[in-house]
C-alpha cells in the first residue's frame, strides 16, 4: 500500500477512534484503565475495532481480506495498542493463530478459516505447555490416529484467548516419540466438538495486559477430522516456527505503541509543567531524558520498518531478522521506559490518575509483551547459531553484497512498494544472509554524498554520523574473530555458551544500527518534515555506540536541542512518534491534569 | 545485633507456606485486593518493630541504624507495605527530633508509642523537588495562623492523627517556610485514597486545608528552618529507604534461585546452563554489593553524619539502582513466570516486589534530584582527606559505634568523605582499577561543564565509586569475617560496581561475577538472609 494510503488509512482509524484523553470518545483511557483493574475482557473494544474492519486487514487478498503488505496490519494495530495494548493483543491472537492455516493450509482451508473471521471468530494458537515453555520438541499434547481424524489428549496453557475463542490451532504430537518430524498442527472449532469436551482452564492472572484472556485448554481424546489437520502430519514443526517468524516481527508493535504513549503523557508533563523556573523539557539533564528515550524509539522503529518488510522481500532471511527484532525492540524499549520513569517521577505509579493513569499500565503491559512468543533466551540462541556464517558472508562474500544491495532500498525506502506475502516462503535458517548487515557498508557510502549535499549544521551532523557508524560496523571483524576464538576455545560447549549469546546481542546492534543508516538513506526523501533529521541520526547511533562503549560521547548539546525540536514538533502537531509519522486523532481532551 | 531479627523471622513463620498470613501468598492476595497489611503490622507492633528509629529516652527501641536495617529489610522480605505500614512516621518523627520542643517530640512519641501515626506533609503536586515553588501557606490569625493549600502523596494521610507540615510563612528563598505539627481533625478534607501501582493497599491521601486554625504553640522550632530541617530528616529516611530495596531484592532472588534449580531446558536445569547463570551471578553481585553499601552506610550515620548529604544519597542511589537491575536481571530469567500474577514463584510475588521496588525507587527522592543534590558538592569532595580513625569505627564491624547524633546532620559535607578518601592499599584487581579510578575523578570534575549534564553524570560515577571504596573498606577492615573477608567476595562487588561506574553491562566482565552466584547459592542452602549479616530465616 503506497505511504500516502497508509497513511491516510492510519489517519481514518485514528479519526474513528478518537482522542483517548477524552472520556466521550470511543476507546477512551478511563475505560481501559477500568477494564483493566477489574480485569474484565476488552469485548466492546474488540467489536468496536471489527465494526471498523481492522481485521480484514490481516486476511489475505485471495480469500478475500484487504491484507497487502504486513506493515498495514502492524501499524494499525499500533494505533489500537497506544490506547490498549490488551485490545490490540487481543485482535492480534486471532491473526496469528489463522498463520498455520495462511502458510500450509489448503485452499479450501484458508478460504474456511478466513470466512470464519469475516464472521467475527476469535482464534487461539495452541502451542506452549505448562513445563515446556519455549521447548517447542518438550511438548507432550498427543494427537492419535483413528478412522477419519485424530483423538487429541492433553493441556495447553498460558494460551492467550483461548477461552474466548471459537477455534484453536493446537500444536500436537502425532510420531509417540516426538522429534522434529513428530508434530502436527489441527484446527479445533469447539462448536464441532460436544459440549464440555474442549475444557478452558482458569484465567491466568497477568501482571500486565490484566485484561487480557490468558488461559488454556485440556483435552481428552476429543475428536478432529483428518480436514482439521493444516500442513502434512509431521509438518507441524515447521509451520510453528514459521508462524513465530512472524509474531516475533510483528509483536514489537506493542512495544512500539506503549512507549509511544508514555513517552507522549511525559511530554504533556514536561512541555507544561515549570521548575526552578523553566520548563522542564528545558532543563538540561530531563531533555537528554527525552531525547534519548525518543531516540530509542526511532531505532526500534528502523529495526521494524525492515522486519516486517522482510518477510514480504526476503521471506529467506526472515530467521535473523525476526529475532533480532524480538530480541532488541522489547529489551531496547523496556530500558528506555526505565529511563522515563525519572523523568515522570512519583506520577508514574499512580492509578488512578486522570492524565497519567495510563503510564502505569503502558509500564506493565510492555513487560509482558517480553515474554510473548520467545523469550529473550530463544532469539538470542537462533541468533547465535548463525553468528559465524553471517559474519562470514558480510566479510567475504561479494556476491551476497551486491545482491543485498539492490535489496536494501527497498527494503527500507518506507515509499516503495512490497511483492505480495506468501508466508510460506519464509526459512527456517538464513544462510549467512543478512542484507542489513551486509548492504551497510553500501549505505555508509550514500551516506557520504548525502552529508556532501547538505548544508550548516546538518552537515555537520551528517560528518558524524558517518564517523559513528564507521566505528561501530568496524566492530564486525572483531565479533567474528571472538566468536571463531570462542568456537576453538570451547568445542561443543560453544552454541550454548553464555559469551556466544553476548556476541548474538552485538550482532543485533550492529543489525540496529544499519536499519537506522539504511532508513535515513532509502527513505530520505520519502519523509515528511522535520525528518530526516541529521541529529537524530546522531543520536541513535551514540546510543547504539554506547552498548559497546557506555562513555562514547558522540553527541553535544546543540545536538540534543535539535532532536528535542524535533520530537516538540511531532508532540505538538499530534503525530506519532515513528518515521511513518501517521496523524493522530485530534487532542480534544485534557492535555494536562493538574495534580 | 541480629538475634531481634531472627526471632521476628521465626515468629512470622515459613513465607513460602501458601497458608501462613504472613507468608508470600498473602501478600500477594492483600496486594490483589488493595488491602492495608493490617494483621502483619499488628504483630510487628506487638514486638515494638514499630519503634526500631525511636530513641530509648522516648519510649522507643532504636540502638544503631545498622541494627535496624537488619530488622527491617528481614520483615520487608515478606512485603514491603511492613515498612510505609508501621514506619512511614519516621520522617516527621526525625523532624521534631531535629527541632521540636521536648512537649512536641513526647506528644509525637506518645501517639507512635500507641500505634498511632503521624505523618509528613510537604510535597505538592505542582511543584516536585522545586520545594522553593510551594504555595500552601501559613497566614497569621488570631491565635496563630490561618492554613490553606494542599499537600499531595501524604503517606497514612488518611489515619494519621497528626502532621508535622511545611508550609510558607514568608515570601523567598529556603527560610520562607516553617513547620507546625497540626492535628488532622474533621476539618481536613483527606479525599479519597489515592490507589498505587506498587505499595498497593497503602493509605495515601491528598490532604486539603481550608482556613484551617493552626495555635501558635503548633510552630516547631523556629519561623523559616523547616527546609532545612526536612532536608536533613530525608538524609535519614533514604537510608532506611535501602531497606525496602534490599527486602525485595533478597526474595526476588530467592525465589528466582529455586525457579532456576527446578526448570529444565532439555536436560539442563535453568541453573547450570551459561545464560541464565551468568544473569543470575550478576544479580548476585548487585545484592551482595547493595548489602555492603547499606550496611556502611548504616554504620557511617553514626561516625560522620555531617556527610550524609553525600553519603546518604549515594548509597541510596546505588542500592535502588543495583536492586532495579537484579530485578530485570532475574525477570529474564523466569521469563513468563515474571508475569504471572498468580502462578509464578512465590504465589505470584515478584512481579508485585518488581512494582514495588520501582516505587521505592522515587519514593522519597526522585532519582535525578537526589543526584543533583550532591553534584554541587563534587569539587569539594574530590579533594577529601582521609580519616583513618572513623574509617575504622565504620567499617571493622567489631568497633563500637558511637551513639547517633542527629544535631550533627548537615546541608553540606563541606569537602568531608572518609570512603573515598584513603581507600586502603589492599591488592587486588578490582581495587586497583578503583584507585585509579578515583585518582582521575579530580580532573574530570575539574573539566565538567557546570552548565550541562556533566557534574550530574559525575554525580552518578561517583556514587557507584563510593559504593566500591566502602566495599573495600570493608574488606580490608573485616579479613577473617566469613564473607567480607573473601577476595571473591571482593572481587565480585568491585567487579559490578566499577561497571556500572563505567555505565558498562557487568556482563562483559562476568567471570569475576561467577563467584557472586556461589556465594548466595551457599547463603540460600543456609537458610540465611543475603547478606554479610548472619540472620538465620524461619
Amino acid at each position: 500500500m503506497p505511504k500516502a494510503d497508509l497513511t491516510e488509512l492510519a489517519a481514518r482509524l485514528e479519526a474513528h477512534l478518537g482522542d483517548p484523553h477524552d472520556p466521550t470518545s470511543l476507546m477512551p483511557f478511563d475505560q481501559i484503565l477500568d477494564h483493566d483493574e477489574r480485569e474484565e475482557f476488552p469485548y466492546a473494544f474488540v467489536n468496536l475495532l471489527q465494526r471498523w474492519g481492522v481485521h480484514e486487514y490481516v486476511i489475505p487478498r485471495a480469500q478475500g481480506g484487504k491484507a497487502g503488505d504486513v506493515e498495514v496490519g502492524f501499524n494499525l494495530l499500533r494505533l489500537i495498542a497506544r490506547r490498549d495494548p490488551t485490545s490490540a493483543t487481543a485482535l492480534m491472537l486471532t491473526s496469528l493463530s489463522f498463520m498455520p492455516a495462511w502458510i500450509a493450509g489448503t485452499d479450501e482451508q484458508k478460504q474456511y478459516v478466513v470466512d470464519r473471521m469475516k464472521q467475527g471468530s476469535k482464534l487461539a494458537w495452541g502451542l506452549s505447555e505448562r513445563h515446556h515453555g519455549s521447548d517447542v520438541l518438550g511438548n507432550e499434547m498427543r494427537a492419535e490416529k483413528v478412522d477419519g481424524g485424530y483423538l487429541l489428549t492433553g493441556e495447553k496453557w498460558l494460551i492467550g484467548n483461548a477461552t474466548v475463542a471459537d477455534g484453536v490451532s493446537v500444536f500436537a504430537r502425532t510420531d509417540p516419540k516426538g522429534g522434529p518430524a513428530g508434530y502436527s498442527i489441527f484446527l479445533v472449532e469447539k462448536r464441532n466438538t460436544p459440549a464440555g469436551a474442549v475444557e478452558e482452564l482458569p484465567n491466568e492472572r497477568l501482571h500486565g495486559l490484566r485484561a487480557l484472556d490468558m488461559s488454556g485448554i485440556r483435552l481428552d481424546g476429543v475428536f478432529v477430522p483428518d480436514e482439521a489437520r493444516l500442513g502434512h502430519q509431521g509438518q507441524g514443526l515447521e509451520i510453528a516456527l514459521k508462524s513465530a517468524q512472524v509474531a516475533r516481527t510483528t509483536i514489537g508493535s506493542m512495544a512500539l505503541a506503549a512507549v509511544d504513549t508514555a513517552l507522549r503523557v511525559t511530554l504533556d508533563f514536561t512541555e507544561q509543567r515549570e521548575i526552578f523556573g523553566k520548563k522542564v523539557s528545558d532543563i538540561p539533564y530531563s531533555r537528554r531524558q527525552l531525547t534519548e528515550v525518543f531516540a530509542d524509539l526511532m531505532i526500534a522503529d528502523a529495526v521494524s520498518l525492515g522486519a516486517v518488510r522482510s518477510l514480504q522481500l526476503v521471506p529467506e532471511q526472515t530467521s535473523v531478522w525476526s529475532s533480532v527484532a524480538k530480541y532488541f525492540v522489547p529489551t531496547l524499549l523496556e530500558r528506555s521506559m526505565a529511563q522515563l520513569n525519572i523523568v515522570l517521577g512519583a506520577r508514574l505509579y499512580l492509578r488512578a490518575h486522570p492524565h497519567y493513569g495510563i503510564y502505569q499500565k503502558m509500564l506493565r503491559d510492555l513487560l509482558v509483551a517480553i515474554f510473548a512468543d520467545g523469550n529473550t533466551v530463544v532469539n538470542l540462541k537462533n541468533i547465535a547459531l548463525q553468528l559465524d556464517g553471517l559474519l562470514g558472508t558480510a566479510a567475504q562474500d561479494a556476491g551476497a553484497r551486491a545482491a543485498a544491495e539492490q535489496r536494501v532500498p527497498q527494503l527500507y525506502g518506507i515509499d516503495r512498494e512490497l511483492p505480495l506475502y506468501r508466508p510460506w516462503d519464509q526459512e527456517l535458517f538464513s544462510r549467512g544472509k543478512d542484507d542489513a548487515v551486509l548492504a551497510a557498508p553500501a549505505t555508509l557510502d550514500r551516506l557520504r554524498e548525502l552529508a556532501a549535499e547538505a548544508k550548516g549544521e546538518e552537515q555537520g551532523w551528517l560528518n558524524r554520523a558517518v564517523g559513528a557508524a564507521e566505528g561501530l560496523f568496524a566492530r564486525a571483524g572483531e565479533i567474528h574473530r571472538q566468536a571463531a576464538e570462542l568456537r576453538a576455545g570451547l568445542g561443543r560447549e560453544y552454541g550454548q555458551s553464555a559469551e556466544l549469546f553476548d556476541l548474538a546481542k552485538q550482532y543485533s546492534t550492529l543489525h540496529a544500527a544499519a536499519a537506522c543508516l539504511h532508513t535515513f538513506v532509502h527513505s530520505h526523501a520519502a519523509l515528511d518534515d522535520p525528518l530526516p533529521s541529521g541529529a537524530l541520526l546522531l543520536l541513535q547511533l551514540e546510543r547504539l555506540a554506547r552498548l559497546f562503549s557506555p562513555h562514547e560521547a558522540l553527541t553535544d548539546a546543540a545536538v540534543v536541542d535539535e532532536v528535542m525540536r524535533v520530537l516538540r514538533h511531532l508532540h505538538r502537531e499530534n503525530r506519532l512518534f515513528s518515521y511513518w509519522q501517521f496523524p493522530l486523532a485530534e487532542r480534544t481532551g485534557a492535555v494536562h491534569v493538574q495534580s | 545485633m541480629n538475634t531481634a531479627a531472627e526471632e521476628l523471622d521465626r515468629e512470622l513463620g515459613d513465607p513460602t507456606d501458601a497458608a501462613n498470613p504472613f507468608g508470600y501468598a498473602a501478600a500477594v492476595g492483600r496486594d490483589e485486593r488493595d488491602e492495608f497489611p493490617e494483621e502483619l503490622c499488628a504483630v510487628l507492633r506487638k514486638r515494638d518493630f514499630h519503634l526500631n528509629y525511636l530513641p530509648a529516652e522516648l519510649g522507643g527501641t532504636f540502638s544503631s541504624f545498622d541494627h535496624s536495617l537488619t530488622l527491617v529489610r528481614t520483615a520487608a522480605r515478606r512485603d514491603l507495605n511492613v515498612m510505609p505500614g508501621t514506619m512511614f512516621s519516621i520522617t516527621a518523627a526525625t523532624c521534631v527530633q531535629l527541632h521540636g520542643s521536648a512537649a512536641q517530640q513526647e506528644r509525637v512519641a506518645a501517639i507512635l508509642r500507641r500505634g498511632g501515626s503521624v505523618a509528613f506533609a510537604m510535597s505538592e503536586a505542582e511543584h516536585g523537588s522545586d520545594l522553593l515553588a510551594n504555595t500552601a501557606r501559613l497566614t497569621p490569625a488570631e491565635h496563630g495562623w490561618e492554613l490553606d493549600g494542599t499537600k499531595w502523596m501524604v503517606g497514612l494521610g488518611h489515619r494519621s492523627e497528626a502532621a508535622y507540615l511545611v508550609a510558607r510563612t514568608g515570601e523567598r528563598g529556603p527560610a520562607a517556610f516553617s513547620a507546625v505539627l497540626v492535628d488532622l481533625d474533621d476539618r481536613v478534607d483527606r479525599g479519597a485514597q489515592v490507589p498505587t501501582g506498587g505499595m498497593r493497599g497503602i493509605d495515601f491521601a491528598h490532604l486539603r486545608f481550608d482556613r484551617h486554625p493552626v495555635p501558635a504553640a503548633a510552630l516547631v522550632g523556629r519561623e523559616g528552618e523547616a527546609l532545612e530541617t526536612a532536608v536533613k530528616a530525608q538524609q535519614v529516611v533514604r537510608l532506611m529507604s535501602t531497606a525496602g530495596s534490599l527486602g525485595c531484592a533478597d526474595t526476588a532472588l530467592r525465589l528466582t534461585l529455586d525457579f532456576a534449580a527446578e526448570r529444565r531446558i532439555g536436560r539442563a536445569a535453568l541453573l547450570d546452563s551459561p545464560y541464565p547463570q551468568r544473569e543470575l551471578a550478576v544479580a548476585s553481585a548487585a545484592l551482595l554489593a547493595a548489602d555492603a553499601v547499606a550496611l556502611a552506610a548504616a554504620r557511617g550515620i553514626h561516625a560522620a553524619p555531617e556527610a550524609f548529604s553525600v553519603w546518604g544519597c549515594a548509597a541510596k542511589h546505588v542500592v535502588a539502582e543495583a536492586v532495579e537491575d537484579l530485578m530485570l536481571r532475574c525477570g529474564t530469567v523466569l521469563a513468563t513466570r515474571s508475569v504471572l500474577r498468580t502462578e509464578g514463584p512465590g504465589g505470584g510475588l515478584f512481579q508485585k516486589l518488581q512494582r514495588d521496588a520501582a516505587l521505592v525507587r522515587v519514593v522519597d527522592t526522585s532519582t535525578v534530584a537526589n543526584l543533583r543534590s550532591f553534584a554541587g558538592q563534587l569539587p569539594a569532595l574530590v579533594r577529601a582527606v582521609a580519616d583513618p580513625a572513623a574509617a575504622r569505627t565504620v567499617f571493622d564491624l567489631t568497633a563500637e559505634l558511637p551513639p547517633y547524633d542527629p544535631a550533627r546532620l548537615d546541608l553540606n559535607a563541606r569537602g568531608r568523605d572518609l570512603v573515598t578518601a584513603g581507600v586502603p592499599a589492599t591488592a587486588s584487581a578490582g581495587a586497583d582499577r578503583l584507585r585509579a579510578a578515583l585518582a582521575v575523578l579530580p580532573a574530570q570534575v575539574a573539566a565538567a561543564d557546570p552548565k550541562g549534564n556533566d557534574l550530574v553524570d559525575l554525580a552518578e560515577r561517583f556514587a557507584w565509586l563510593h559504593a566500591a571504596a566502602a566495599c573495600l573498606h570493608l574488606h580490608a577492615a573485616n579479613p577473617d569475617d566469613e564473607l567480607l573477608g573473601r577476595s571473591d567476595w571482593l572481587e565480585a562487588v568491585l567487579g559490578y560496581l566499577l561497571a556500572r561506574a563505567d555505565g558498562s553491562s557487568p556482563r562483559r566482565a562476568a567471570a569475576p561475577l561467577l563467584p557472586a552466584l556461589a556465594i548466595t547459592r551457599e547463603l540460600h542452602a543456609a537458610k540465611r538472609l543475603f547478606s554479610a549479616v548472619p540472620v538465620r530465616l524461619a
